[in-house]
């Protein structure tokens, strides 16, 4: 049950890194800067993964403890929460109808109800790996060496989100609502 | 510049995490709680401010 749970952790994280990397390129690619409301779902994406990558890193020294799991699907669920609840404001800022919804759709939805898609499919997987911890078997102690992994990954798209973010606000405090480009760039 | 530092206190809070540091609760708290003041924050003001 411990490495299926590691295995759970690591494939959350994957997931979200991926997320966040597909929206990275559709931020380069379809060439639409991302939105305050956007980079809060991002943010919140980011937030999101710090709950499976706490049940891996408490892995990495012993087995892994209901306590981890708890704390870990905690935070999981605390983030999806707060990203959710960005989500669908920007949801109901396009519900009306004739709203063309912002930024280009994809799949016939746009990013933000895709995001709300990932933060409700969040805090239901957080709660079956709660759910689950009363099956752990908290003496097993596995050696998972993709955590390390998993964690640069993490590291490598909330810096690159980072640099992104500081080239498309420049030297102001917020962003423009409807960004066209990258401030810091400009003269 | 907010949400770098939103961004910024991730980064810390992964840090403090993985290095198993008490603060790393504490941290993703104050992010949560920052995050939560922005969120809301948005959604009191008109609509210009965003999208």
């Amino acid at each position: 049950m411990g490495l299926l749970y590691l295995l759970a952790a690591t494939v959350n994280v994957w997931v979200l890194v991926l997320v966040l990397t597909a929206a990275f390129a559709f931020q380069f690619i379809a060439g639409e800067p991302p939105c305050p409301l956007c980079v809060m779902q991002r943010i919140a994406l980011m937030m999101c993964a710090l709950g499976p990558l706490y049940m891996l890193r408490q892995a990495r020294d012993r087995a892994l403890t209901a306590r981890d799991v708890g704390i870990g699907s905690g935070i999981a669920i605390i983030a999806a929460l707060l990203g959710a609840t960005t989500s669908t404001r920007q949801v109901l800022l396009h519900i009306l109808p004739g709203d063309p919804g912002f930024g280009t759709p994809f799949l016939g939805l746009h990013l933000y109800t895709w995001c709300l898609i990932a933060f409700i499919s969040q805090i239901a997987a957080s709660g079956l790996m709660l759910i689950g911890s009363a099956w752990l078997k908290e003496e097993e102690r596995v050696a998972w060496r993709v955590a390390s992994v998993t964690a640069r990954a993490f590291v490598v798209i909330v810096v690159a989100n980072l640099l992104s973010v500081i080239a498309e606000a420049g030297f102001n405090w917020d962003l423009p609502s409807d960004p066209v480009g990258y401030l810091l760039f400009k003269k | 510049m907010v949400y770098a530092l939103f961004m910024i206190l991730v980064l810390l809070t992964f840090g403090a995490m993985w290095r198993g540091h008490a603060l790393q609760l504490p941290l993703f708290l104050l992010t949560v709680v920052l995050v939560l003041l922005h969120v809301v924050a948005d959604m009191t003001t008109p609509l210009t401010l965003s999208f």
